[in-house]
């Protein structure tokens, strides 16, 4: 990703990664965890969990303490964005893949180990050609289809390919003459009761025999520890950082152009993040597209607020008013409360949904400090009143001036944010036409530094090709921007998870900067999961994906993990009202007389999809 | 050479410059040129988002960090008008002024006719130019013009809005660099521009667009 040195440097909240990233962007938010790390490194002999929450910075933390320290672990296994579809053969793939590299390139002989031969496939009969397999140079449909072939092959016989691994460590291990050091990234996407990580628990197992570094959610630190792959492994868990933190985090990613910001509002923002480093940079993001349509300062706070809260929550699965309560009472609770057998609805939902953020380290009782994430405190216990609302409002009002709410009165332009503050409750999204959804996009949409995600709810299926087309013409206003669109139909019957595999591995002559996804209504419960573990397969790509505004619900509440890179918006049905045929002719005229070439150059391209929406609007308006 | 040559050459040089960089001929050419500026905007400035609409045939420029919009209305007859806005949460009302040129209307010196051209003097004027010459005409022309407002309740000291600058794509090339507040952007751009105008007019070469908009 381009970075801006000295300026604006906006993003979701990937993970910072390489020099220049460290240089121009990164805090010592966890000093602490940082030496505890590197001790760990340089001395440790077992197997350490790094948990934490979700955007709390875990894996800006391994890359920069590794960055720091000058090492590369000996193996290195991302298993939430090697593949889409993430079945039991999948993450044996990725481990084999990883242990193979590691053999070969520290010359190990492997002629102990017959595996290449016994497989049924020519194309992977050595330990060179299975590694070209499992981990193409190259990403082509042709070598995505031969490497599922090949997994499939061994999907069955895990326990034999577990043994394999272990033979293959051992046998690098004496080579080395060190112990094995790797690193096992991304099981953070996958929830302790999901399929995947139930799947994944013997790979775990396997690897925990070695000096492994597991990056894990906070919720795999609670895991019974009487069996399983964790048993044997060490904790460190990363806590929620200070409202300074996140004030210095804020100022730095604004650059010299923080001080176009009011402190007041910094620290208002800071407060809000309650702690979490990428919810920090989201209300940022907001609040500054809200700026950008000259709305009054406070009132892009608010703005910010609410649509942080509606791209985090909006329909996601909340945990029970009780236990909020208990938080908000005793700002603590005990780790038993996360183990509870078949606790679904309370604590662990709420540790693993941000509902719920961990503070600090736990106390030699087992008790940890959390606090409610300040960004969903009002809609617990939400009260019913006509006028609750504006009291709700108010509160807002008098925390951004640092007054008490105690006799004070709405000032008139805060009152027309009621509608919007009755969306607080989080039961419908932020309702917005193109052109106002396309103002948001714009940063989104105009670049190719930028690789930024949205969600885009409809109701009238009608709509989505011309306000597609629309988002295309304004993609490519400046530079040129390939952009392809798919319909990705999930159910029973279809196998969405590998079209999206697919397409990701496709070998055009143009690479594509811009996905369109189009969900349809089937997609099932599984399905959602599985392709919410796979989130960090997106981080690199720019995304549009349109899905029903009947199933967005449903969808939603399972992606926890996938929603926090992606923005979320609703779009009216009043594309007429937002677009005028004047402009857009306008935009026509003007684009063709820039057009050097007729193929592939951004005004061309922009011209045909504004062509495209031109005649829908004459259509639908004209007949 | 005497200092009367030094400014005599300096004023070819101007001159020169303006037809290098900032006279696009053809309708297309200056829909071309403005769109190569605005295109290059967020690059320079440095933020995220590309600061530009188009607005019934004019073009609108943010630069939101300052809160300041800037409409402008560019036509080939020499006419053109910026208007400014500064929105601000201190003030009920946005402050508001406007830069307006109207040759068409008013007399204007024209410099072009006796410093365009081609004659002896300037041909020897200009193949005598230094750095230091380019340096002080491009200070003169973008960097820090002569003739400069200082808008100081609503923006900062450090930029300087020429107020005799009668090139309209003069006029936004020079806003370009006013409103970067990174003096190592500016103090890059200052390096850049420099060599490519001394390296352009010594070798008696035109400069396009593309080039001109590089991000230093």
């Amino acid at each position: 990703m381009k970075r801006n040195p000295q300026g604006i440097n906006l993003d979701e909240g990937v993970p910072l990664k390489g020099q220049q990233d460290f240089d121009i962007l990164h805090l010592d938010l966890f000093p602490k965890e940082t030496e505890e790390l590197n001790f760990w490194l340089n001395n440790g002999t077992v197997p350490l969990r790094l948990g934490g929450q979700i955007g709390t910075g875990k894996t800006t933390l391994i890359n920069k303490v590794l960055s720091d320290a000058g090492v590369t672990p000996d193996i290195t296994l991302h298993f939430d964005h090697e593949s889409i579809n993430p079945k039991q053969g999948e993450f044996y793939g990725i481990a084999l893949a990883g242990f193979i590299a590691a053999a070969l390139k520290f010359q190990v002989d492997l002629s102990e180990i017959s595996l290449p031969e016994e497989l049924n496939h020519a194309e992977c009969s050595t330990w060179e050609t299975l590694h070209t397999v499992l981990s193409p140079a190259k990403r082509t449909l042709a070598a995505h289809r031969l490497r599922r072939s090949v997994i499939a092959e061994f999907e069955q016989d895990t326990d034999y390919i577990n043994g394999v691994l272990t033979d293959i460590a051992k046998a690098i291990t004496v080579q080395k003459k060190k112990p094995l050091f790797i690193l096992a990234s991304g099981i953070d996407k996958f929830t302790t009761s999901g399929a995947a990580f139930i799947s994944i628990q013997n790979l775990l197992n396997t690897l925990a025999s070695f000096k492994t570094l597991f990056e894990v959610n906070a919720v795999h630190l609670f895991l019974k520890e009487v069996s399983g792959a964790f048993s044997r492994t060490e904790k460190l868990c990363l806590t929620a950082c200070t409202d300074e933190q996140m004030q210095a985090l804020i100022r730095k990613r604004m650059g010299v152009y923080s001080t176009s910001i009011h402190d007041n509002l910094i620290k208002h923002l800071a407060d809000h993040a309650s702690g979490n480093p990428r919810q920090a940079l989201r209300l940022l993001v907001h609040y500054l597209e809200a700026k950008k349509q000259r709305i009054a300062g406070d009132d892009c706070f608010a703005r910010a607020v609410l649509a942080t809260e509606l791209d985090y929550f909006l329909y996601a699965d909340k945990p029970s008013d009780g236990l909020i309560d208990v938080v908000k009472k005793d700002s603590s609770l005990l780790s038993n409360m996360f183990m509870l057998p078949g606790d679904k609805e309370t604590a662990l939902r709420a540790l693993y949904g941000n509902w719920i953020l961990i503070t600090d380290q736990p106390d030699k009782n087992g008790l940890w400090p959390v606090t409610v994430n300040r960004l969903i405190e009002t809609i617990f216990n939400k009260p019913q009143a006509p006028d609750e609302p504006e009291k709700i409002l108010l509160k807002h009002y008098a925390d951004i001036h640092d007054q008490s709410a105690q006799g004070l009165s709405l000032p008139t332009s805060w009152k027309s944010h009621q509608a919007t503050l009755d969306q607080l409750n989080l039961d419908h999204g932020l309702e917005l036409n193109l052109a106002e959804i396309l103002d948001v996009l714009a940063a989104a949409l105009l670049s190719k530094d930028r690789a930024d995600r949205v969600i885009i709810a409809y109701r009238d299926a009608e709509l989505v090709q011309p306000a597609r087309d629309y988002l295309f013409a304004k993609a490519n206003t400046f530079e040129y921007q390939a952009c392809k669109h798919l319909s990705l139909p999930g159910g029973s019957t279809e196998s969405p998870l590998e079209a999206l595999d697919d397409l990701l591995a496709e070998d055009t002559n143009t690479s594509i900067d811009i996905y369109s996804l189009d969900f349809g209504e089937q997609w099932t419960p599984k399905q959602l999961t599985a392709l919410d573990s796979q989130r960090d397969a997106f981080i690199f790509s720019q995304m549009i994906w349109w899905i029903p505004e009947k199933v967005l619900k449903s969808y939603l509440s399972h992606w926890t993990q996938l929603r926090q890179l992606f923005e979320i918006y609703i779009l009216d049905d009043e594309l007429l009202g937002s677009l005028s045929e004047e402009d857009i002719q306008a935009d026509i005229t003007f684009f063709s007389d820039l057009v050097e070439e007729v193929d592939e150059s951004a005004p061309g391209s922009m011209v045909n999809s504004l062509k495209a929406v031109l005649q829908y609007l004459k259509k639908v308006k004209h007949g | 050479m005497d200092s009367m040559d030094v400014k005599k050459r300096r004023a070819y040089l101007c001159q020169k410059v303006i037809e290098l960089l900032f006279s696009p001929s053809t309708e297309k050419e200056q829909n071309q040129w403005v769109f190569g500026l605005v295109g290059s905007l967020a690059g320079f400035w440095r933020v995220p988002q590309n600061p530009f609409t188009r607005k019934h045939g004019k073009y609108e420029i943010t630069a939101d960090e300052l809160c300041i919009t800037c409409l402008c209305d560019i036509r080939d007859d020499g006419y053109y008008a910026i208007d400014f806005t500064h929105y601000t949460d201190d003030f009920p009302e946005p402050f508001r002024w406007s830069q307006h040129v109207d040759p068409v209307r008013y007399y204007r010196i024209p410099l072009g006719a006796f410093l365009g051209g081609q004659n002896a003097e300037k041909s020897k004027a200009l193949a005598t130019i230094t750095k230091e010459d380019v340096s002080a005409v491009l200070d003169t022309l973008i960097f820090h013009p002569c003739e400069h407002m200082h808008m100081e309740s609503c923006i900062p000291h450090t930029i300087r809005l020429g107020g005799g600058i009668s090139n309209p794509f003069q006029y936004l090339f020079h806003l370009r660099f006013q409103f970067c507040p990174i003096l190592t952007v500016q103090n890059n751009e200052k390096m850049r521009l420099v060599e490519l105008v001394y390296q352009a007019v010594k070798a008696k070469q035109s400069i396009d667009i593309k080039t001109l908009m590089e991000i230093p």
